[in-house]
Order: structure tokens, then C-alpha cells, then sequence
């Protein structure tokens, strides 16, 4: 079984057994007074005690109900948030005095109860002898024979006296068997406690080591990570040159052959040439303009996500003259740094795809949030694609949001729809 | 996880803990405050027949209810003598005991001892109106222990000597004088013991019932310290005192004195209490007891280094130091032991004397007066006043009846046996030193 279980199970057995001890010595102790008070012996009873015992109906109520005071004290204690530990502490103590002081200290075992209790709350390495220090110093005070010498108090043995022979004997045993039990109970619940910070320290330490382990493959993976991206970049960069300037190129040397194919033939068809040439060397301008705001994402470093994502649209939007709008409903928008780069990166990814690819003429993006999850739908008018394939663009998009817990969806049958789903940490979104 | 508990609604719910508890207590206390309960028993204290206590409780009760209107003085009554220490003490453990209550001079100590009984010393120095001197010392001090006042005095009965004047006149003895001594009181009873009938066997005798405490208090030997702690038997006053002990009992030659033959009137002289005196030497007990000879009192004769004093019992009127109403119980106690009238009734009622001395002064002066008019003489109860003014009071610390019992065994051994006074006062230290420091 497991060590708290069984730590656990000692402290409710304690528990009890200060209860039946406290019960037993108010009930023998009431009932032996009035019991001696109906039977001829309180002369004599005076003579040998120096105090008058207390009354025997408070005596029955006195102390256990201090006892069952002390047990709603320390269930609120474990159950309950307690800001101030030391006074829930100290008000337990007092408690656990008035048991004792209500039982003219015939029974101290609830010290080592109330030791027993607070030990998990004195976890921390240089406080952790102190409950078992206190505890032993009370335990000592609050002895019968030594307060005796200060105090009028009446012994148990005093009420037993009453008793004939065995009777006085057995109640004496009883007493002395629960008190001993108690203090057994005591020894292993310590001894449990012990073993169980021990584990505890040798889970720590075994923790720490795959800690280290994991934090030396993540090194490795991050180096490795870096590479790769930059791989990634130089494909992206080389597709880029591909898709802009080669493809512009590649028209205008077309133009131009044709151009000067027709040059002495027709100034007419080399005029209309020229001018289709023209045409696609300042789309491939705008191109290549495009191509370089994209790759530089330095918007974002300015100000927040929110206005670093409308330069963006408003830049795109001039460049391609596509309209571009921007609805969010998620009110301010605040991520932590790598999120909000990821979330700018994915507009803007969608927004290039829907211009060259999709050819749209507007585009309609849309941020919303439900709980702590934020949506974004980027939705175009343009072609769209039935069969959709993860390219280059959408397979790096699933990436990063894989990194923040994120999912992706593409719809390419009524234009192209791109809906991404991230989850907001917590503890920034109030930052 | 745990759960948040507030500040301020835990406060506001001990709070309202707290005055529910208040709610539902107050009622019964302050229905309780009107009332008071009072212990008493209905025979006399001092073992002599009584036929009026009832008749001064009620007195003293009326008085106070008149004077406290709205309060009401409760008791139990029908209680004997012999049953009150065990009433009061189970009372007192089971928590029930009366508000005031009349303490015996034997149980005094017990409970004082263990805090059943109230200290009363700050209702005594509050008091503008209470004057303590105004008690015999003897009376009031026998309320003190170790410095705290735990019971005031009611009614005092000082020891004396019981004389058979005819048997005196007789002999041919004169009267004797107050401040008559032990070599007198040995001489007399010398002359006394004697054969009167001529079958060879003394039948007259001295003295009859003469113990240590007698002989001790008259030669000035101090036995114990104030808190009964110490024991000191061995001064050369108290060797002496057990010599004029063994001297006294050796007269009767070996023949066993009873108080039956102080009775019958065939011994001298005998050791009792006022309230044995003013019970016995009126009509009619002077008539069915004391039949066939004349009663009369005198002092304790002196030793060379002492005076004609008196042990003084007194009965004591308590506060349960449980009580709830401890202001109208003062004023219950100051009823029944400061108001003169109720003090006074004690000579017309009971046996013993007025603990205050205004009162005994007139009353026993008035006393002395009737018996002059009804018999041949009223000189002897005035004895009384000088008695009480000179008397000590009797041991007060726990546990003196065993520790007299030990003396009186010890005493009594010496005697029989004529062991060396000195020796055997050793054994008989030894043996009390042991017993006190249980």
C-alpha cells in the first residue's frame, strides 16, 4: 500500500483513539464522582484530594467537546485555503491545552496528536524538527506529576481509588493501554512521514535527472530545428525568385523576342508588345515588392499584433489592389511573443496564397473568440481549389500551429477558406 | 484543491456562535439570581440535645428576605448532624451544593482545603460596615487559614472545667479561683481519690476526661505551625506537660475513670464545652442528668509557663465557592453572624455563645442575672466572657482530626506504659511528621 495511505489511515486511527481516551476518562472520572457523592465517601474524598473536581455534567461535556472543537479546527485546516498558517496553528494548540487543563492533565497523548497534524505543514528543511521539538517539550509540561507540584489537579488514580481491587486495576489498564496505543500510533505515523519525504527526495532526484536529459535533447532538436529552417527559408526565398521574378522574366523575355521578331515589320504589334512587356515587368514590380514586405516582418516589432496585422493588409492591399478587410471581434488582442508572430505569419501566409494563387479580388478575415480558444477565418473570393494540397504555404502554417496546440482547417469549394484555431495560454491574456 | 474560506464570514459566524450561547444562557442565569440557598442542619453541633434551630433560621431568613425584597432564601431542611458533612461534601463534588452553608469545626479544613469554599477576605475589606474586631479573635481566626479567610464565624463554644461543687463542699474545699493552677488542680484531686465506702476500692476520683489538649494549651506548648505543616513536640514545655499528665492519671491507681461516674457524682472534676454547661445545668437535664449533685464551671487550671485558656470550636458559616451570588450571599453570612438580634437569639435557641462580643457580654450578664434570681448563684457564667476573651482557637489544618488521633494514641501509651515522656514524644513527632508530609 502506499506510504501516504497508510500515513494517512495512522492519523484518522489517532484521531479516534484520542477520542474513545478523552470520553473515557470524562465518563470513569464523572460517573466514579458522582458515584462517590451517592455512596458516603465525599468526606473522605475531600480529604484526599486538594481541589474540588469539576462538576461531573461539565467534566462529560468539557473536554470532549474541546476534542471535537480541535478535529472541525483541523479538518478546516486541510480542507480549507488558510492564509495565516500560524494562527490556524496556534489556535489549534490552545484547543488541545483546554482538553488537557479540562482533563486536569490526566491525559497529555493529544500533544502528539496535534504534532502528528501540523508535521505537514512544517515541510520546509530548516522548520521541520520544530513541531517534533515543541511537541516533546509539551508532552513533557504537561505531565501529571509535574504539573501536580504547581497545580491542584486530581489524578484518574484518585477517582479509581474508589473502585475495589480489580475494578481500580482494570480501569487504570484501560487507560494506560490507550494512552500507550496512542503513542505506538504516534511512532509509525512519524516513521511513515519519514520514509514518505525520503521517497519523495528520491523522486525529486530522478526527476531532475530525466529533466537534464531532456533539456540536452532539446539543445540537440534546437540546433537541428535551426538548420532546417534555414533550409526551409532558402526553398521558400528560391520559390519566391521562381514564382515572381522568374515567371516575370521569363514574359518579359518572351515580350521582347516577340518584340524584336515584329520590330521592322510592324511598329504597331512592337508598340503593343512593348506595352504587354511593360505590363508584366511592373506586375512583376509589384511582385517582387510584395515578396520583400513579406519577408520582412518587422511591422510587428513596432507595436501590437492588431495594428501590425492592418499595415500588413493595408500594404498588401495597395500593392495588389485586392480589398482586404479586417473584423475582429475579439476585442485586444494579447499573445505572447512566439504566438503572435505565428498568427501574423499565418494572415499573411493566407492573404499571398489567395492573391497568387487563388486570384480573389477580396479578401475577408475574421478573428473571434469563445473561452480561450481564438479563431481566425481568412476567407477569398478567388478560384479556390478542389482538391486541395498541402504545399509548402499550408504544411508550414499546420506546423507552427501544431507548436501552440492549435488546429487548421482548408475549405478550397467556394473560394479558399482557411479557419485556424488557437488556444490562448494562460496567465497572458489579462497581461 | 483547497477551498477559500473568508475572513470575515468565519469571524461573523463565531460571533454568531457566541451570542446564541449568550441567548440561551442568560435566562437561566438571571432567574437564578433571585434566589439563594442555605445549608444548615437541625440538631446542635456540639452533640448536646437542641429543639430550636428552626426557630433561628427562620428568624434570620426573615430578616434577610425583608431586607433584600425579591430574594428568596431556599433550604433543605430535616438534615441531622450526623449526616451533614457527607450532604455537603457529595453536594459540593457533584456540583450542587448550597450558596451558603454552615461549615462543622471538623470539616472546616477539607473543604477550605480544596477550594470549595469561597475566599472571603475582599467582601471583608469592601465592607465599610463589617468590622472584624469586633469578634472574639479566637472565633474569627478559626475561619483563617493560611492567611485567607474562608468561613465566618456563627456560634463558639470554648472549653472549661465542670466542678461538682457538692462533692468539693464535701471535702471540705473552698471555692477555687479563677486563675487557679495545676499544682492546686493536683493537690485537690490527690485529695479527692480515695476510698469512700470502705470496701478497699477507690470510687471518688479527681478528674475525668483530662487529654493533652487541656494540659497543652495551659502551659503554653505551640504543637503545630499556622499551616499545620510543622510539628514540635519535643520543647521542654510539652515534656513537662506529658509528666503532669502521667502524674494526674497515676492518682486514680490503676482504676478506670467514666464519664458515667462524673455522672453519678463521684468525680471531681471534668473537661467540657459551654454548650455541655448551658445544656445540662438548667432545668430540666440539670434534673434527669446530673441528678444527685450541684454543677459548676471554672477555667482550665494553669501550668508554671502557661495561662487558664480555652480551645475554641466554632461553627462556621461558608461561601460555595461556585456560587453565582456571591454579593447576596455575603449579605446572608452578615445576617446570620454580624446582626445583633439574630446573634442574641443563639442564647435564647442554642447552646454554645455569640461569636460577637457585644452580644455575649449583655446576653450572659442578663443570664446571670435570671439564674441569680432562680438559684444560689450566677457567678459562673460570667466566666464565660473572660473564657472566650482568653481562648485559642482549636487547630484548623487539614486532616487534624487523624493527627489528634495519632497524639491521643501516642499520649495514651505513654501513660499506660510510663514510658520516658521525652522518649515517647519522640515516637509520637516521628509518627505525625510522617503523616503531614503524605
Amino acid at each position: 500500500m502506499d506510504t501516504s495511505v497508510l500515513k494517512n489511515s495512522a492519523l484518522s486511527f489517532m484521531k479516534s483513539f484520542n477520542f474513545i481516551t478523552v470520553l473515557y476518562i470524562s465518563v470513569v472520572s464523572a460517573v466514579t464522582i458522582i458515584k462517590i457523592g451517592n455512596s458516603g465517601g465525599a468526606v473522605m474524598f475531600l480529604k484526599k484530594v486538594n481541589t474540588l473536581p469539576p462538576v461531573p455534567g461539565k467534566m462529560l461535556f468539557i473536554s470532549p467537546s474541546f476534542f471535537v472543537l480541535l478535529m472541525v479546527l483541523m479538518y478546516i485546516h486541510d480542507n480549507y485555503e488558510i492564509k495565516q498558517q500560524w494562527r490556524m496553528i496556534i489556535l489549534e494548540f490552545i484547543c488541545t491545552v483546554f482538553v488537557i487543563v479540562a482533563l486536569q492533565v490526566n491525559y497529555n497523548g493529544i500533544i502528539l496528536l496535534f504534532v502528528a497534524h501540523i508535521m505537514k505543514y512544517f515541510e520546509g528543511s530548516s522548520k521541520k524538527l520544530l513541531p517534533l521539538i515543541l511537541g516533546s517539550t509539551f508532552f513533557l509540561i504537561f505531565d501529571f506529576n509535574a504539573c501536580s507540584n504547581f497545580f491542584k489537579i486530581t489524578s484518574f488514580e484518585t477517582y479509581t481509588e474508589y473502585y475495589i481491587g480489580t475494578v481500580a486495576a482494570v480501569l487504570i489498564l484501560i487507560k494506560n493501554l490507550l494512552s500507550t496505543l496512542n503513542i505506538i500510533l504516534f511512532i509509525v505515523y512519524t516513521i511513515l512521514h519519514l520514509r514518505e519525504q525520503m521517497d519523495e527526495k528520491d523522486e525529486i532526484n530522478s526527476l531532475n535527472e530525466q529533466l537534464r536529459a531532456a533539456n540536452t535533447e532539446l539543445e540537440n532538436f534546437a540546433a537541428e530545428s535551426e538548420k532546417l529552417a534555414q533550409t526551409r527559408e532558402r526553398n521558400r526565398l528560391a520559390r519566391e525568385i521562381h514564382d515572381t521574378l522568374g515567371h516575370t522574366l521569363t514574359g518579359i523575355i518572351a515580350g521582347i523576342d516577340a518584340a524584336m521578331a515584329v520590330a521592322d515589320v510592324s511598329p504597331e504589334t512592337l508598340k503593343r508588345y512593348l506595352s504587354l512587356v511593360s505590363d508584366v515587368a511592373r506586375q512583376g514590380m509589384t511582385d517582387v515588392r510584395r515578396s520583400v514586405n513579406e519577408l520582412r516582418p518587422d511591422a510587428l516589432e513596432q507595436g501590437d499584433l492588431l495594428s501590425a496585422i492592418h499595415k500588413m493588409i493595408s500594404q498588401m492591399g495597395a500593392a495588389s489592389k485586392v480589398d482586404i478587410t479586417l473584423d475582429n471581434r475579439a476585442g485586444r488582442l494579447s499573445f505572447g511573443e512566439d504566438e503572435e508572430k505565428i498568427i501574423y505569419r499565418i494572415i499573411q501566409e493566407s492573404i499571398t496564397n489567395s492573391i497568387r494563387h487563388g486570384k480573389a479580388d477580396t479578401v475577408r478575415i475574421r478573428v473571434t473568440r469563445e473561452y480561450n480558444i481564438v479563431t481566425i477565418t481568412i476567407r477569398d473570393n478567388g478560384i479556390g481549389a478542389p482538391d486541395i494540397e498541402f504545399g509548402f504555404g499550408l504544411t508550414h502554417m499546420k506546423e507552427r500551429l501544431d507548436m501552440l496546440g492549435g488546429k487548421i482547417h482548408v475549405d478550397g469549394s467556394d473560394g479558399f477558406c482557411v479557419v485556424a484555431e488557437i488556444p490562448i495560454r494562460w496567465g497572458t491574456e489579462n497581461d | 484543491m483547497k477551498k477559500k474560506i473568508r475572513g470575515k464570514r468565519f469571524a461573523a459566524g463565531v460571533f454568531l456562535a457566541a451570542v446564541l450561547v449568550a441567548a440561551l444562557v442568560s435566562p437561566y442565569y438571571f432567574r437564578h439570581k433571585r434566589t439563594i440557598t442555605l445549608g444548615f442542619f437541625t440538631n446542635s453541633p456540639w452533640g448536646v440535645p437542641d429543639a430550636y434551630t428552626y426557630q433561628l433560621i427562620d428568624d434570620a431568613v426573615e430578616k434577610f428576605e425583608a431586607g433584600h425584597p425579591g430574594v428568596k432564601v431556599k433550604f433543605v431542611s430535616g438534615i441531622q448532624k450526623d449526616d451533614y458533612s457527607e450532604y455537603i461534601a457529595s453536594a459540593l463534588i457533584k456540583g450542587n451544593a448550597p450558596d451558603v452553608f454552615f461549615v462543622l469545626p471538623e470539616d472546616f479544613s477539607a473543604f477550605a482545603g480544596t477550594d470549595a469554599l469561597m475566599k472571603l477576605d475582599t467582601y471583608i475589606d469592601s465592607d465599610a460596615d463589617y468590622d472584624t474586631s469586633r469578634y472574639y479573635r479566637a472565633s474569627f481566626e478559626f475561619g483563617n487559614i493560611s492567611g485567607n479567610q474562608y468561613g465566618i464565624p456563627f456560634e463558639s463554644v470554648p472549653s472549661m472545667m465542670f466542678v461538682n461543687k457538692t462533692l468539693l463542699k464535701n471535702e471540705g474545699i473552698g471555692a477555687i479561683p479563677e486563675d487557679w493552677t495545676w499544682e492546686d488542680f493536683y493537690r485537690i484531686c490527690s485529695k479527692v481519690t480515695r476510698d469512700t465506702d470502705g470496701n478497699g476500692l477507690e470510687d471518688q476520683f479527681g478528674v475525668y476526661g483530662y487529654t493533652w489538649q487541656h494540659a497543652f494549651i495551659t502551659n503554653g506548648v505551640d504543637v503545630f505551625d499556622a499551616n499545620g505543616t510543622g510539628c514540635d513536640l519535643l520543647s521542654e514545655n510539652a515534656i513537662e506537660t506529658v509528666d503532669f499528665i502521667k502524674a494526674i492519671n497515676e492518682l486514680t491507681k490503676g482504676n478506670i475513670v467514666t464519664a458515667d461516674d462524673f455522672d453519678k457524682g463521684n468525680v471531681a472534676f471534668m473537661p467540657a464545652l459551654l454548650s455541655d454547661y448551658r445544656t445540662y445545668k438548667p432545668y430540666p437535664w440539670s434534673i434527669k442528668k446530673y441528678t444527685n449533685f450541684e454543677l459548676g464551671c471554672i477555667t482550665l487550671p494553669r501550668g508554671e509557663k502557661g495561662d487558664n485558656k480555652s480551645t475554641m470550636s466554632t461553627l462556621l458559616l461558608a461561601m460555595n465557592s461556585r456560587t453565582d451570588n456571591a454579593r447576596l450571599a455575603w449579605e446572608l453570612i452578615k445576617t446570620f453572624c454580624y446582626d445583633i438580634e439574630i446573634q442574641s437569639e443563639i442564647y435564647t435557641y442554642k447552646e454554645g455563645a455569640s461569636v460577637l462580643k457585644t452580644v455575649t457580654d449583655s446576653m450572659t450578664t442578663m443570664l446571670s442575672i435570671n439564674q441569680m434570681l432562680s438559684e444560689e448563684g450566677g457567678m459562673d457564667i460570667n466566666l464565660i466572657t473572660s473564657i472566650m476573651d482568653h481562648a485559642e482557637p482549636d487547630y484548623n489544618f487539614k486532616d487534624t482530626t487523624s493527627v489528634k488521633e495519632i497524639i491521643d494514641a501516642g499520649i495514651d501509651d505513654i501513660v499506660k506504659n510510663r514510658t520516658d515522656s521525652k522518649i515517647g514524644l519522640q515516637m509520637i513527632e516521628k509518627q505525625v511528621r510522617s503523616f503531614l508530609a503524605e
